[in-house]
């Protein structure tokens, strides 16, 4: 076997083995029998294990070889012919081809890897924390679906097979934070993450459209000239190129937790402790970043983009910053702490510091993961830290503090407090209007079916509907 | 006049339901000092049953097992037929003459408790009436066509039409919040918005320095400071938050009464019934509240700087929030004009459970259970039927709950009598006359299995047990402590210092010492700020992350080994000096409230008081050992629950440490020789401490020990490290991540690892299955293996002829080990809402406690973790006293008799001489004849346990010495 075909095996197992963890898992689970803990955990940790050695061997290949791998597994439909992307490009793109292919560069087998150790090293780390917990078998089975999705997200070679990716690891957050669904707080805030993945995730969907219309191809391979990252680059008019990144950054603003969307992370925190960390500390809240790296040669084709990219990254920062120093509940601090550095990485991007951002990366998502599975030690830490210091209290303020005067602080803090009000902004802003015109739509069909059909829908219907006015989306149940 | 005397009233009502709520609200302090103590400390004056039945009416809670649980119980034999039936009886002679037809009291309630003939709901009815034609006929009016319709038949022409029953709209602006009502009938929580910003807001208004940004003008109180925040940005907060912050702005300062009254007003609610419309409504928050109801009582938890926090302010916020919140959701359901009115709107809102249809079927399912004919039925007549459901219905489920406790406890009691009325009539492993060593343990129930494992290895091996801070009440300083805390039960209030300070020649290390410790500490703070904050987390980030990944993959794959590793590196850093107590006083005249180190006759006294309570004042061994107790555990806010509870939750070792350097002095000797106690000049005492986590047991000033006492000394240091590593391998059957073989030197090996592992969460199992304690001589109870379920408290009531060293025994076992139990009960059947849930979700608020999530209340009871494996029975103390003794002690211990005579306790009396037991009920001593059974005899603890990990009966252990020792021992 040469390195090509045994690539082209690892690729392919570091993919697949957590899916072949998850289906008999979902097969038992929707016959409704419980495997023993220790055979659902020792699943899980076997397959994800093989995975993530089989990424370590893919990225020691992929050192090997020169230049990145592309593994080719077929396509899975195929709509009509199509030409070479290359002789196609523009509008003459009249076929499309689910293509299956994984793309192995220095981004994707660095983040593989990552992902690969971090999520084995929580799933090894939860086994004795969730020993006895009646959804020990749906933890590990979604942890193995995250890891999964997490997997096709990062290794996948188009924006069409990274979407499928991105779906499952959204899931599988969003089934998380409501691990405890019989409490109110957690499936509020699953219900808050869904949607916002639900609306931003439109945006990869209508980058990978884009991409395929203007490029012709939605794998990154061909659309970015076949240079490796980062040096790849696009012939793309800045125009579509600034709004297909627009798209994509979009996708990333809810996936990151970014401004102004990003408010549902820190109320992430309900579910265990080992999941809080790696997804919202080490994996899923770095995908964003992950994706506008992947897409930089878009976002280079288009100024405007970039200046997008680093004013939406600078302003992530600073609400985040800003908002964490007023927290005093450790989950929530390390959340506003990881989000602030998301900004930096985000602006980083805009700033084409590309292999800084991605060392910066994978050097964070280790550093919250280790934190945030260590937040449970936040009070001994701080009892061990002020006995050896011999003080009760702390007198450092922080840099802000020292530098606006008193009267602005205290404002700001009492914004800072309730995340400046985001929610109700973007909530006035955006969803009301949306929902009014949608309703008003809905109206105006309505009528026009009546009028021509002669049957009045409005009678039974309507009053129920309307008479719950559109509210901010945390209100409902 | 009239207004002024009206103010008044209010005034005093007002007063009133803050005292209540102070008294109802959770007690626990911050979580950094947790304490075990009663949940239900506040109707502690109530007995055990009426406290809970009035507890649960009021907050829903749940105060015992579920009735699914008891079944389940009764099933496995766990709870005996016999005792359901002496439980019933006991009820039925309590309750008086009942009568009812065909089926006698007795037997109806039998059937209940057995069967839970309970209403059903409206739907599971429908769904009975559209299954079952032969009911769907009766019901029709048409004629029954068998036999069991013709019961049914009857039974609803005998019973006629039920009035509907109250509803818990009724109650709403009583005991029912408004918020309860508008919940019940539209399912949303009107108020959640309000919690929401309530729990944010305390969060940082309470935090003390853990937020890098703390918020302003905290010094102006708690309601100044929410009308600051809730007046920033209103306009987007929606219409009940902007409202309510437009009538507190209205306020102004010093408004928290008539915004109080003027809510309560608005909401009509009369002045009657504040309390317990305050305790309803704070009971949303209840860990918030009951913090800030602490905070404000005890300031002592908090530094100095801490803002000034105040219930009454609280319950005006609060109250204002919910007012303004229900206001727009009663709006939204389309209630219109005064929210006193609500009730009424309510109740025509709300369809009433129709009573007589529950009533046919229940009584339908009792009759054909009992095997009821239908002519017994029409023999019976309207009354005997009426009467029947009559009895049916006043047994409610928190009264079967109420029998099948008393039942259940009743077969942990005569278990536990029967035991030690064998191990009497013939002792299993009675001691050697002339002991070897004597180690005095804390009467902590983790410390039985060590006491037996040591004792089963020699005869001459004596044990105690006495409790924890062995008498030695002090503030403790030790070497690494900024301030003195106090190191006994929290009754009391020590009077002295004592402090951990360098030897001379170790002064220089001292001071190394303290400065690498605030080197560390300064860069691990420094670092912990950089990765939270914008610039200075750029730049470390890089480097940081890096050591993470090695920490990570060490902690998580080999927690034992890389804590070994950075145990050493600390110890090699950070050196440790010889050190020394400051226990005898050195300046008479001390400056400051409390003197340091205690005078000579107070160390005599202390000396003497605790080894006349053990009963150690003649025949003493070579060495004479103390072993406090805490416990190691990392990654753990709740460590302060395994520590030792007679020190306040610290560590027990520092008492006993300083026990043994008193008793070690000459002068001290001397005094004790005067007053009759004559210690040998070959007996030495050692002081240590047991780790209940990692069974390691560290002694402390050995170097101090004399020439002639090291060969002795060597021999206990062997003795005990069987001891631990068998008590390590006992404690191991119950944890089913142990290895299923184990060897006692691996098990210590596993326990350690469960030290020191970031991901457990469960370290070790605490006072977990704790049941019973026994206060008498050790022969009681020696050679019986009692499953760590026993606190063991020495007491020789042959020396202690006024009962004094007994009513000073009961007046801190009772309290602390009614606590530790009765904390593990509560937590137990509701790990809701006495309890702290699971552990997984919890995230530290500040330094006050753990919530769920980031959006939870505060959590101050148990975690699941702690009390999964444990059986919810009251503490059953048997005292080696005599009914007299004990009914004199009671008497003059008003805290020992409540707990007593409420019921918060079981107590057993065990006659010194005749060996005859009493058990105390409603009130009187009874007679008790425990059965008449042989244990199992076994060679050695093991034996008794091998291969299980349920809760085990007590045996007897009969160790055959001198045949050689087995080498390897197999779980």
């Amino acid at each position: 076997m040469n390195a090509e075909q045994l690539a082209w095996w690892l690729g392919g197992a570091t993919v697949a083995l957590p899916f072949v963890a998850v289906l008999p898992l979902l097969l038992l689970g929707g016959l409704g029998a419980r495997p023993s803990e220790r055979a659902t955990s020792r699943t899980v940790l076997v397959l994800c294990g093989l995975s993530s050695l089989a990424s370590m061997g893919l990225a020691a290949l992929w050192l090997r070889h020169d230049g990145p791998l592309v593994l080719r597994y077929g396509s899975i439909f195929d709509l009509g012919p199509r030409g070479h992307a290359f002789a196609t490009s523009g509008h003459g793109a009249v076929g499309y081809r689910f293509e299956v292919d994984l793309l192995v560069d220095r981004l994707s087998a660095t983040t593989s890897v990552l992902t690969g150790v971090l999520s084995w090293i929580t799933a090894r780390f939860s086994v004795r924390y969730l020993h006895r917990e009646p959804g020990f078998f749906r933890y590990f089975l979604l942890l193995a679906l995250f890891v999964g999705g997490m997997q096709v997200l990062v290794l996948a070679g188009s924006y069409d097979l990274l979407f499928v990716g991105w779906e499952l690891a959204g899931i599988s957050s969003m089934l998380l934070i409501a691990f405890f669904h019989l409490r109110r707080g957690p499936t509020r805030a699953a219900i808050r993450a869904m949607l916002t993945y639900r609306v931003t995730d439109v945006g990869l969907l209508v980058a990978g459209v884009l991409l395929h219309h203007f490029a012709g191809s939605s794998g990154f391979f061909d659309a970015f000239e076949r240079h490796a990252w980062p040096d790849a680059q696009t012939h793309l008019a800045p125009s579509s190129a600034f709004v297909i990144s627009a798209a994509i950054v979009f996708a990333a603003i809810g996936k990151s937790a970014l401004f102004p969307l990003g408010t549902w992370l820190p109320r992430a925190m309900e579910g265990p402790t080992p999941s809080s960390a790696l997804f919202y500390g080490g994996l899923a809240v770095h995908a964003g970043v992950y994706l506008l790296l992947r897409s930089a040669p878009l976002i280079e084709a288009s100024p405007a983009a970039s200046l997008m990219v680093a004013v939406i990254g600078a302003a992530t920062a600073l609400w985040a910053t800003i908002a964490g120093h007023t927290r005093s509940d450790v989950k929530s601090a390390l959340a506003y702490a990881t989000v602030t550095q998301v900004g930096i990485m985000v602006l980083g991007v805009a700033l084409r510091l590309y292999n800084v951002v991605l060392v910066y990366m994978v050097a964070h998502a280790c550093l919250r993961t280790l934190q945030l599975l260590r937040a449970p030690s936040a009070l001994h830490d701080a009892e061990a830290i002020r006995a050896a210091l011999e003080d009760s209290s702390r007198e450092d303020r922080s840099l802000l503090e020292r530098l606006v005067p008193r009267s602005i602080v205290d404002r700001v803090h009492a914004l800072a407090l309730e995340d400046f009000h985001i929610d109700a902004v973007v909530d006035r802003v955006i969803l009301r209007p949306v929902l009014g015109l949608s309703s008003a739509l809905d109206r105006v069909e309505r009528r026009w079916v009546a009028a021509m059909t002669g049957v009045d829908l409005d009678a039974p219907a309507a009053t129920e509907s309307d008479s719950r006015a559109p509210g901010p989306v945390e209100e409902r149940p | 006049m009239s207004t002024s005397r009206s103010d008044d009233s209010r005034e005093h009502a007002l007063e009133h339901a803050l005292d209540h709520l102070r008294h109802v609200l959770p007690a626990q302090g911050p979580i950094g000092t947790f304490v075990h103590h009663n949940t239900l400390h506040a109707v502690q004056h109530e007995s055990f049953h009426d406290a809970i039945k009035r507890v649960t009416e009021r907050t829903g809670a749940e105060g015992y097992l579920s009735e699914d649980r008891f079944r389940a119980e009764l099933a496995t034999g766990r709870i005996a037929d016999e005792d359901l039936d002496a439980a019933l009886a006991r009820r039925h002679s309590q309750l008086g003459a009942r009568w009812c037809a065909p089926l006698d009291p007795t037997k109806v309630e039998k059937l209940s408790l057995v069967h839970g003939i309970t209403p059903a709901s409206r739907s599971a009815r429908r769904f009975a009436l559209d299954e079952d034609e032969e009911l769907r006929v009766v019901f029709a009016g048409a004629a029954p066509r068998s036999p069991r319709s013709a019961l049914l038949a009857a039974i609803r022409s005998l019973l006629g039409h039920l009035a509907p029953g109250v509803d818990e709209t009724d109650r709403v602006g009583v005991d029912r919040t408004h918020r309860d009502g508008l919940r019940a009938l539209s399912g949303v929580d009107p108020c959640e918005q309000a919690d929401l910003w309530l729990v944010r807001f305390l969060a940082a208004f309470l935090d003390e320095r853990v937020a890098r940004w703390p918020m302003a003008h905290r010094d102006r109180g708690l309601l100044a400071a929410a009308t600051a925040q809730l007046h920033a940005a209103r306009w987007a907060r929606g219409e009940a938050l902007e409202n309510a912050s437009i009538v507190l702005d209205r306020a102004g300062r010093g408004g928290a009464r008539s915004l109080i009254s003027a809510a309560l007003d608005e909401l009509g609610v009369g002045e009657a019934h504040w309390e317990s419309y305050l305790e309803r409504s704070l009971g949303s928050l209840g860990g918030w509240a009951g913090m800030v109801a602490r905070l404000e009582a005890v300031p002592a938890d908090r530094s100095q700087a801490a803002p000034p926090v105040s219930l009454l302010e609280f319950v005006a916020l609060r109250l204002v929030l919910d007012r303004e919140c229900v206001r727009s959701a009663a709006a939204h359901e389309g209630h219109s004009g005064p929210l006193a009115s609500m009730r009424s709107f309510l109740a025509a809102r709300t369809e009433r459970e129709d009573r007589t249809l529950d009533g046919v079927f229940r009584l339908f399912e009792l009759f054909e259970r009992g095997g009821v004919g239908l002519d017994s039925v029409e023999r019976a007549g309207a009354e005997g039927v009426r009467g029947t459901l009559a009895v049916l219905d006043s047994f409610t489920s928190i009264e079967r709950r109420q029998v099948f406790q008393e039942a259940y406890e009743r077969q942990h009691m005569r278990m536990v009598l029967s035991a030690l009325s064998d191990n009497l009539r013939s002792p299993a492993d009675p001691a050697d006359a002339s002991p070897r060593f004597q180690v005095a343990f804390c009467i902590d129930d983790r410390e039985e299995a060590i006491r037996r494992h040591f004792e089963e290895l020699d005869p001459r091996y004596w044990t105690y047990g006495v409790a924890g801070f062995f008498g030695i009440a002090m503030d403790w300083a030790g070497l690494d402590d900024p301030r003195a805390a106090a190191q006994c039960p929290v009754v009391v209030t020590p009077g002295h210092v004592v402090r951990e300070v360098a030897t001379a020649s170790h002064a220089h290390v001292s001071r190394q010492r303290r400065q690498r410790r605030a080197l560390a500490a300064r860069a691990r703070r420094a670092v912990a700020d950089a990765t939270g904050s914008l610039v200075r987390g750029v730049a470390l980030t890089p480097v940081i992350g890096v050591v993470a990944v090695w920490t990570m993959l060490t902690r998580v794959l080999f927690p034992r080994l890389s804590a070994r590793f950075s145990q050493w590196l600390s110890a090699k850093v950070v050196p440790t000096p010889r050190t020394i107590l400051s226990t005898s006083r050195s300046h008479p005249e001390d400056a400051g409230d409390k003197p340091h180190g205690f005078a000579e006759d107070e160390r005599v006294a202390r000396v003497r008081a605790t080894l006349e309570a053990i009963g150690l004042t003649r025949t003493f061994a070579p060495i004479v050992a103390l072993l406090g107790h805490g416990a190691s555990t990392v990654n753990n806010p709740h460590h302060s629950a395994y520590e030792c509870g007679a020190c306040g939750g610290h560590n027990g070792g520092p008492n006993a440490r300083a026990f043994a350097a008193m008793a070690n002095e000459p002068v001290v000797r001397d005094g004790l020789r005067a007053q009759g106690i004559d210690i040998p000049d070959a007996t030495w005492f050692v002081g240590g401490w047991h780790d209940t986590t990692t069974d390691a047991v560290t002694l402390f000033d050995v170097d101090a020990v004399p020439e002639s006492a090291r060969a002795a000394l060597e021999e206990l240091v062997a003795a005990l490290d069987v001891a631990r590593a068998r008590s390590a391998h006992e404690r191991c059957r119950k944890f089913e991540h142990a290895p299923s073989a184990l060897t006692p030197e691996q098990a210590l090996a596993h326990v350690e690892e469960r030290s020191v592992d970031l991901s457990q969460a469960r370290p070790e199992l605490g006072h977990a299955t704790n049941a019973a304690c026994v206060v008498g001589r050790r022969d009681i109870t020696r050679g019986l293996f009692l499953d760590r379920r026993a606190f063991l408290v020495s007491y020789d009531p042959s020396l202690d002829r006024d009962d004094a060293v007994l009513a000073r025994i009961l007046g801190a076992v009772v309290p602390v080990g009614a606590g530790i139990n009765l904390e593990y009960y509560f937590s137990t059947v509701d790990p809701e809402r006495f309890g702290a849930g699971t552990k997984l979700p919890h995230n530290l608020s500040g330094l006050l406690g753990v919530q769920e999530g980031v959006s939870g209340d505060l959590r101050t009871g148990l975690p699941r973790q702690m009390t999964e494996i444990h059986e919810p029975v009251r503490l059953l103390c048997v005292v080696e006293a005599t009914p007299a003794a004990l009914l004199r002690v009671a008497a003059s211990n008003p805290e020992v008799s409540e707990l007593v005579v409420n019921g918060w306790v079981r107590l057993v009396s065990l006659d010194p001489e005749t060996r005859a037991m009493h058990v105390f009920v409603d009130g009187r001593f009874e007679r008790h004849d425990p059965d008449d059974i042989s244990l199992p005899v076994h060679d050695r603890s093991e034996q008794s346990y091998v291969g299980r990990m349920d809760s085990l009966p007590p045996a007897k252990i009969a160790p055959r010495r001198g045949a050689p020792e087995p080498q390897q021992a197999s779980r």
